[in-house]
C-alpha cells in the first residue's frame, strides 16, 4: 500500500514548520522610543511540540475549551497543557508523531542545523523592558539576523553574541503589550509573517494568530513557546513550484484538511487552518 | 681577546643624585621630579641569555619582518616571576644548542635568498663564490649588529673564513653568506648579553659598563630587541656617559613603535600571561571555552596597557578601575556586551553600572588565576597579593592536609567553604592574606564569566583588604588603585624586570626613590620607565658572581 | 692567545657553594669506563625514567605482601603482564628537608643533594639521569632524550644549577629529531653530505666564542659557558655520529610518524595519545641505539591537569577530594595505565634472547608520596627491567625501616656500569646501594 505521505511530504511540513529562512521580505519600521532598555534574544533551539495522552503546550488559540467533537472545531478536541491548562489548540502535535511514524525523526535536527549554521536566525527584540519579572507595556519585534553565529563546546549558540540583522530583516510591525509576570512574558495574538524558503522554495508563511510566551532564568536564558495558526493551502500554494513537490500537494491539502481545527468556514463546514505551537529556547543577544 | 678593547668612558654617575637614602616612611626633601634617580648601587652583572621573544626581535630588527623566525628553541625559565631573570642564571642545553643551530640555518637560508633581504646586509658585488674581499665587508657590516659591538679584526677574519669556504664548497657566494649568518647567530657574542665591563677611570678598582653594554642594556629594556644603528652610533661615539645622554636616547626610544614591545613584554611577564598559552579550562562547563581565548584574553590586557601608557600617558593606576578596555566579539560575547567590531579587537567602554573594571575584570587574569573548573579566591587573592601588592605569602606548609571542604548544604559556596577552612588556625595564617581578596571576585567564574550564583545560593562579593572592607569587585579594583603599595609595587616589579636582579638590600633605596619619583611624577609608566632606564643603578656595572 | 675548547671538567665541585655540574667528557673522572655499560651480550644497556606529579594514594600503592610471591596493589595492578619484570620498592625516604612541596621531592631523589641553599626549590646537582648520561650517553647520537606528555611540560632533568635539559613536549619534534632526514639506519652507509663538515667548522668557531668570553666574565658565566660548550661538543658528537656507518640492528625500523598536534579534547589535553606517541618513538629510538638514557616526564609537579573524565585538576583533586579520593585513584589508574604502556612496548622489541625491556633499568618515581600531604616517606618506587641480569626483579622490598632513597639511585647507576664509590651529598649521600634488588 502506497504510504499516505512522501519524503517530499515531510519536507512540506519541515517547511511549514520549521520557518527555515533564508530569504528576505517585508517592512521596516523604525523601533519606538521607550524608557525601559532594550532586550534581546536569539533563538537557540525550535522544535516541535508532541502530545501524549492528550497533554501538549500551546496556546488555546480560540478561547474555546472543546471537550467534545463540535462544528466549530471541525470535530477536533482540545488538549490539556502540562500544567493543566485546558483548551490548548494544538494539532501540530497530533501531526507530527505521524508524520514521524513514517519518516524518522530528523525534522528536529533540521531545525537546529539551520539555527546553527546562520540560516534561521530569528530575534525577539523587546523594547521598553523595565524589569524581566513584572513588567508591562512592553513592545516586541520579530527580527532576522544573518551570519555564522558562534556556538559553544554545549552545540547551543553562544549567549550575548553579537549579529547583523537581515536587510530587511524587521519582519512584523512591532507587538504591542507584552507583559513580564513572575519572570515569564507573554505577547499576541499577532499577525505574523515570516519569510521561509528550503532548498528551492521561497514563500511567506503566515502565523495570523501568533502568540509567544517564554520564561527568562537567572542567567537570562528563555525557554517558552510560540504558537498560531497556519492554512495548509497556503503552505501548499508557497511550495508548490518546488522540484517535485507538485505530485504531493493532494496529500499536504489532504492532511490540512485532516487535521485543521481552525479558520471554520460556515458555508462548507470545513476549517482551513492548522493550530500549532513551538517550543522555543532563546539567549541574550545583540543585533547590530 | 680583542673584542672590548675599545675604551669608552662611561661616567656613570655614582652616589646619590637626590635626597632618597631612606625608605618610603621618611620625610621627603622637597620634590625632585627630574633628574637621576636613586643610587648607583647595582646587583652582580651576568649574561642575560636572549629569550625567546628578544631572539625572534632581534632576527626582525636585523633582517627583516619577512624572516620566519623557528619557535623550538630553548625555553625561557623564570626566575623571581621573571623571564628576564630567569635569563641571566638560566644555561643553554644540548638541545638549545641544536635548535639554535637549526634556526640559524634556516634564518641564513631565507635570508640569502630573499634579493631584497640580502641587498640590506650584503653591500658589495661578489665577483667569485670565494670572493675574500666582498665576505670581508659583509662580515665586517653585518657582525658589529649581531654581536652588537665592534669586531676584532681576528673576529672578521675567523667569519668570512666560514663565508668564503662555505662558498666555496657550494660554488655560491650567497650559500656561504647563509653560513656566515648561521655561524653569527649561533655565537655566544649573539645569544647571550656578555657584560664584561671595563675598568673605570673615574673609580680607581672598580669597573663600569661598556657603551655598547649600556646600548644594549636599553635596548633589550625599552625594546625587548637589539640596539638600532642610532643608537650604537650613540654607544661609538660615546654619547652614553651622562645622565643626559641616555635621557636623549631613552626619550627617543619611548617613542619608537618598539617601545610598545618593550612594555607588552614586561606585563606579560609580570602577571605570568604567557600561561596563557597553555590554558586548560573544562569545556564542557566552560561552553565558550576554545583554545584561542587564552592568547585572545592575553591581548586585550596587553592593548590596555598599551593604551594606558602610549595613547593616554595616563595614571597606570587607572588600569584597576577603567571601564575601557579592547575586545574581539568573542570577548564582548563573554563580557555581555555588543560586540564593537566583527573581526578584530577594538576599543569599547564596559557599561558603567556593570562589576567588571579594570584589570580583575579581564578574562586573562579571572581565567589564568583560577583552576580548570572552578574559580579560586586562594589563586586571586595570591594574585593581587605578590603581584599588584608585591607583599609575598609564604610557602603552603608541606606534611599538612590542605584541601577544601567539599560543597554541603551548609556551605554551598567557595566563601563558605574557605571559611570553614580558615577555622583551622594553621591555613587561616595564609589563607587570611589571600582568600578574603578573592572574594570579591567570585561573582566572575573559573573562566571569567558572570554569575549570580554558585549552586543555587546568591553569591556575596564581598571582601576585605588587610582590614580594609569593599563590597565587590569593582570596590576591590579601586581599594587597591589608592593602595600606595600598588604603586609601589609597579617599580619594584619593573626595577627587578630592567635590572633582571633579585633585589638586594642595597637596591632596596632605589626602589623606593623610584616609587617616589613614580608618585610625584602622577604615576605616568612612561615616566618611570625612564626613570629606571636613566637611573645610576640600571647603568651601573656590578661584579659579577 | 685563542683557547681551545676544554675537554675536562666538569663533574667537579664548582665554587665554594659545592655546585657539582656533570658535563662532558667523562673519561678521567671515571677512569676510562668507556664501554664498561656494554652488556655482557653485547647489547647495549639503557636507563629510563617515567615521572608523573602529585604523588599517589599510599593506601593504594603499597602491595600487602613482600619477596617475590605478591600481588600488586590497587594502583599498580594495570601493571599485572610486566610484573615478573618490574620490582616495586616501598618504605624508601628521600634525604632532604621536605621544604617545598613536590619539589624538595625529586630534588631529593634524583640529585641525592639539597637543593641550592636559600633557594629550596632549585635542583643544585645533576639528576640521576645525567649523572648516568654522563658516562653511558658517549656512544650514542644523543647523549640522553628527554620527553615530556603534559603540554608545556619541561621536566626535571638537570645538569646541575641553572642548568636544564627541557623535555621535548611534542611527538613531533622528537621524531623529527631522531628520525628526521639525518637518521642514518643502523646497517646503512650514509651518503656522502657536504654539510656536515661545514656545520662542525662552524660549532669549533661557536666553542671559540664561547671559550674567548670564559676568558673575560665573571666564575658564574663561565659555568654556564661551559654547560653551552658541552651541548656543542654533543652536537660535534652528532654530527660525527652521522657520518659513520652503525653496525645492524635487527629490532631497529624507523617508527610511524606521529600527528603534527595534539589538540585538546573537550578541554583536556589528551595525555593516553601523546604519552603512547612518545613512547611508540622512544622505545624505537633505544632500538636503533640513537640513545641509552631518555626520560619521560608524563607530568609535572602540581601540575593541574585535567585527565579524561575527572571532575577537576589533578593537583586540585589531590587536596580538595575528601578521602579515599576515587577521582584522584582514577588518574593514577590513567598513569600507571601508560607506564604499562611503556614496558609492554619495550617487552615487545626483540633483542638478543631476551627484549628491549630486558637491557633496561627503568626508574618510575612521582614527586612525593601522598600527594595531599606531600610526605617524603614512603616514596612510591616501581623500578622496570633487569638491566641485562644487572638488577633483580619480579620482586616487592620494603625497607623494614625509612631508608634513603640514593640507595635506590646508586644501584641504578651501577647496574648501568658507573663505577661511583657514592651518591648523594650531606644527608643523601651513600656509599652502598639496594642489595636487596641488586644481582
Amino acid at each position: 500500500m502506497r504510504s499516505p505521505f512522501s519524503f517530499a511530504s515531510l519536507g512540506a511540513f519541515a517547511i511549514v514548520t520549521s520557518l527555515l529562512v533564508v530569504s528576505a521580505n517585508g517592512c521596516s519600521h523604525a523601533a519606538p522610543q521607550a524608557p525601559g532598555v532594550r532586550k534581546t534574544w536569539i533563538l537557540t533551539a525550535m522544535g516541535f511540540t508532541r502530545e501524549h495522552d492528550h497533554v501538549a503546550p500551546g496556546f488555546d488559540l480560540d478561547r474555546q475549551v472543546t471537550r467534545m467533537p463540535d462544528a466549530a472545531s471541525c470535530g477536533q478536541l482540545d488538549l490539556t497543557a502540562p500544567d493543566g491548562t485546558p483548551g490548548i489548540d494544538n494539532q501540530l502535535s497530533l501531526l507530527i508523531p505521524v508524520v514521524e511514524k513514517q519518516f524518522g525523526n530528523a525534522i528536529d535536527g533540521i531545525i537546529q542545523g539551520a539555527i546553527n549554521d546562520g540560516r534561521l536566525l530569528i530575534a525577539f527584540d523587546l523594547a521598553n523592558v523595565r524589569s524581566t519579572a513584572n513588567d508591562r507595556d512592553i513592545t516586541m519585534e520579530v527580527k532576522l539576523a544573518q551570519g555564522k553565529p558562534t556556538i559553544g563546546t554545549d552545540g547551543v549558540l553562544d549567549a550575548y553574541q553579537t549579529l547583523d540583522m537581515r536587510e530587511n530583516g524587521q519582519i512584523i510591525s512591532p507587538a504591542e503589550g507584552g507583559t513580564f509576570a513572575n519572570g515569564t512574558f507573554t505577547i499576541g495574538p499577532f499577525p505574523l509573517r515570516i519569510p521561509i524558503a528550503i532548498f528551492d522554495v521561497a514563500f511567506t508563511i503566515f502565523i495570523r494568530d501568533a502568540l509567544v510566551r517564554f520564561t527568562v532564568d537567572e542567567d537570562g536564558n528563555a525557554e517558552g513557546i510560540l504558537g498560531g495558526s497556519i492554512s495548509m493551502d497556503e503552505v501548499a500554494d508557497g511550495v508548490k513550484d518546488g522540484a517535485g513537490v507538485a505530485p504531493l500537494l493532494p496529500q499536504i491539502r489532504g492532511v490540512g484538511l485532516l487535521f485543521a481545527d481552525m479558520g471554520l468556514d460556515p458555508d462548507t463546514g470545513k476549517c482551513s487552518l492548522l493550530s500549532s505551537a513551538l517550543s522555543l529556547k532563546a539567549r541574550p543577544a545583540f543585533l547590530r | 681577546m680583542v673584542p672590548y678593547r675599545h675604551s669608552l668612558r662611561v661616567a656613570l654617575i655614582v652616589g646619590a643624585t637626590a635626597c632618597y637614602s631612606g625608605g618610603p616612611l621618611d620625610p621627603p626633601a622637597p620634590p625632585v621630579t627630574t633628574g637621576p634617580v636613586g643610587a648607583a648601587i647595582a646587583s652582580p652583572s651576568a649574561a642575560q641569555r636572549l629569550t625567546r621573544v628578544q631572539y625572534a626581535n632581534a632576527i626582525r630588527d636585523l633582517f627583516g619582518a619577512e624572516v620566519v623566525v623557528p619557535t623550538a628553541l630553548e625555553p625561557d625559565i623564570a626566575g623571581n616571576g621573571f623571564e628576564a631573570v630567569g635569563a641571566k642564571s638560566s644555561t643553554i642545553s644540548a638541545r638549545g644548542v641544536e635548535q639554535y643551530e637549526t634556526a640559524g640555518y634556516s634564518i641564513g637560508k631565507q635570508v640569502a635568498a630573499n634579493p631584497t633581504l640580502l641587498a640590506r646586509i650584503l653591500t658589495c658585488t661578489p665577483t667569485a663564490p670565494d670572493d675574500a674581499a666582498c665576505a670581508r665587508i659583509f662580515v665586517s657590516a653585518l657582525g658589529p649588529v649581531v654581536y652588537r659591538r665592534p669586531l676584532a679584526d681576528a673576529e672578521i677574519a675567523s667569519l668570512s673564513a666560514i663565508v668564503t669556504t662555505a662558498g666555496t664548497a657550494f660554488a655560491s657566494f650567497e650559500k656561504g653568506v647563509s653560513y656566515g649568518i648561521a655561524r653569527m647567530l649561533q655565537s655566544p657574542h649573539f645569544l647571550y648579553r656578555p657584560a664584561a665591563g671595563e675598568p673605570d677611570s673615574d673609580n680607581p678598582g672598580k669597573k663600569r659598563y661598556t657603551s655598547y653594554e649600556i646600548a644594549a642594556r636599553l635596548s633589550f629594556f625599552l625594546w625587548n630587541s637589539v640596539p638600532d644603528a642610532e643608537l650604537l652610533a650613540a654607544a661609538k661615539s660615546n654619547a652614553l656617559d651622562t645622565y643626559e645622554h641616555v635621557s636623549a636616547q631613552v626619550e627617543r626610544m619611548l617613542a619608537s613603535p618598539k617601545a610598545r614591545d618593550g612594555l607588552r613584554n614586561f606585563v606579560k611577564e609580570w602577571l605570568r600571561l604567557g600561561e596563557l598559552d597553555d590554558l586548560t579550562k573544562d569545556s564542557k562547563l566552560f561552553t565558550t571555552f576554545t583554545s584561542d581565548l587564552g592568547p585572545m584574553a592575553r591581548e586585550e590586557t596587553l592593548r590596555v596597557f598599551d593604551s594606558l601608557v602610549f595613547e593616554k600617558d595616563a595614571d597606570i593606576r587607572d588600569v584597576m578601575t577603567t571601564n575601557q578596555t579592547f575586545v574581539t566579539a568573542k570577548l564582548a560575547s563573554m563580557y555581555e556586551i555588543p560586540a564593537p567590531s566583527k573581526t578584530d579587537f577594538a576599543p569599547v567602554d564596559l557599561p558603567a553600572d556593570g562589576l567588571r573594571r579594570g584589570l580583575l575584570g579581564h578574562i586573562s587574569i579571572l581565567a589564568l588565576y583560577a583552576h580548570p573548573t572552578t574559580s579560586s579566591a586562594t589563586l586571586r587573592g595570591k594574585f593581587v597579593r605578590e603581584k599588584l601588592l608585591c607583599t609575598p605569602i609564604p610557602l603552603p606548609p608541606v606534611n599538612l592536609s590542605t584541601g577544601l571542604p567539599e560543597a554541603t548544604p551548609d556551605a554551598p559556596t567557595l566563601r563558605a567553604r574557605s571559611l570553614v577552612h580558615m577555622g583551622d588556625p594553621t591555613c587561616a595564617s595564609c589563607h587570611r592574606m589571600m582568600d578574603p581578596i578573592g572574594f570579591g571576585l567570585e561573582q566572575f567564574d573559573g573562566i571569567g564569566r558572570l554569575r549570580s550564583k554558585e549552586n543555587g545560593t546568591v553569591i556575596d562579593p564581598t571582601g576585605e583588604l588587610d582590614g580594609a572592607k569593599f563590597g565587590g569587585a569593582a570596590s576591590l579594583g579601586h581599594a587597591i588603585h589608592d593602595d600606595p603599595r600598588f604603586a609601589g609595587c609597579f617599580a619594584r616589579k619593573l626595577y627587578q624586570y630592567a635590572t633582571a636582579s633579585e633585589i638586594s638590600d642595597d637596591e632596596e633605596a632605589t626602589v623606593s626613590a623610584l616609587a617616589q619619583r613614580f608618585a610625584l611624577t602622577g604615576y605616568k609608566l612612561k615616566t618611570l620607565i625612564a626613570a629606571v632606564a636613566t637611573s645610576p643603578a640600571f647603568r651601573a656595572y656590578g661584579d659579577p658572581k | 692567545m685563542k683557547r681551545t675548547l676544554s675537554r675536562r671538567s666538569v663533574l667537579r665541585g664548582f665554587l665554594a657553594g659545592g655546585v657539582v655540574t656533570i658535563g662532558l667528557p667523562y673519561l678521567e673522572v671515571f677512569g676510562g669506563l668507556k664501554r664498561a655499560h656494554a652488556s655482557p651480550d653485547g647489547l647495549p644497556k639503557r636507563f629510563g625514567m617515567f615521572f608523573w606529579g602529585n604523588g599517589v594514594l599510599p593506601d593504594r600503592w603499597v602491595p600487602a605482601a613482600t619477596g617475590t610471591a605478591y600481588a600488586l596493589s590497587p594502583t599498580l595492578s594495570v601493571l599485572a603482564p610486566s610484573q615478573p619484570k618490574i620490582s616495586i620498592v616501598t618504605g624508601m625516604k628521600v634525604p632532604i628537608v621536605n621544604q617545598i612541596p613536590h619539589m624538595s621531592g625529586p630534588i631529593g631523589f634524583f640529585t641525592g643533594s639539597p637543593p641550592v641553599t636559600g633557594k629550596p626549590d632549585a635542583f643544585n646537582a645533576p639528576t640521576l639521569d645525567q649523572v648516568i648520561a654522563s658516562v653511558v650517553g658517549v656512544d650514542s647520537r644523543f647523549r640522553s632524550l628527554e620527553a615530556a606528555v603534559q603540554p608545556g611540560a619541561t621536566g626535571l632533568s638537570y645538569n646541575g644549577a641553572n642548568s636544564q635539559n627541557p623535555a621535548e613536549a611534542s611527538p613531533a619534534a622528537l621524531f623529527a629529531r631522531v628520525f628526521g632526514p639525518e637518521f642514518v639506519k643502523p646497517g646503512t652507509t650514509p651518503p656522502y653530505n657536504p654539510t656536515l663538515d661545514l656545520r662542525k667548522s662552524v660549532l669549533d668557531g661557536v666553542a671559540e666564542d664561547a671559550n674567548s668570553l670564559k676568558s673575560i666574565l665573571g666564575a658564574t658565566d663561565k659555568h654556564r659557558l661551559d654547560q653551552h660548550l658541552d651541548g656543542v661538543r654533543a652536537l660535534e658528537q652528532r654530527i660525527q655520529r652521522l657520518k659513520e656507518s652503525p653496525p645492524n640492528l635487527a629490532a631497529c625500523t624507523v617508527p610511524a610518524s606521529p600527528k603534527d598536534q595534539y589538540p585538546d579534547v573537550a578541554g583536556r589535553p589528551p595525555m593516553s595519545e601523546i604519552s603512547r606517541a612518545m613512547v611508540d618513538i622512544l622505545a624505537m629510538t633505544l632500538a636503533c641505539d640513537q640513545t641509552r638514557v631518555f626520560s619521560l616526564w608524563f607530568s609535572s609537579p602540581v601540575n593541574n591537569t585535567l585527565f579524561t573524565g575527572a571532575p577537576a585538576g589533578h593537583h586540585q583533586l589531590t587536596h580538595d577530594e575528601p578521602s579515599p579520593q576515587p577521582e584522584v585513584a582514577k588518574i593514577l589508574d590513567q598513569i600507571m595505565g601508560e607506564l604499562a604502556y611503556l614496558l609492554k612496548a619495550f617487552d615487545a622489541i626483540p633483542e638478543g634472547d631476551g627484549t628491549l625491556l630486558d637491557h633496561c633499568a627503568i626508574l618510575a618515581t612521582s614527586d612525593c608520596n601522598y600527594g595531599r600531604q606531600h610526605t617524603l616517606d614512603d616514596f612510591p618506587i616501581v623500578i622496570a627491567g633487569s638491566c641485562n641480569g644487572a638488577l633483580k626483579t619480579g620482586l616487592h622490598y620494603r625497607a623494614p625501616s625509612p631508608d634513603n632513597t640514593s640507595k635506590v639511585a646508586l644501584t641504578l647507576a651501577r647496574a648501568m656500569g658507573l663505577t661511583l664509590d657514592s651518591f648523594g651529598t650531606a644527608e643523601g649521600k651513600v656509599t652502598s646501594g639496594l642489595s636487596a634488588i641488586e644481582v
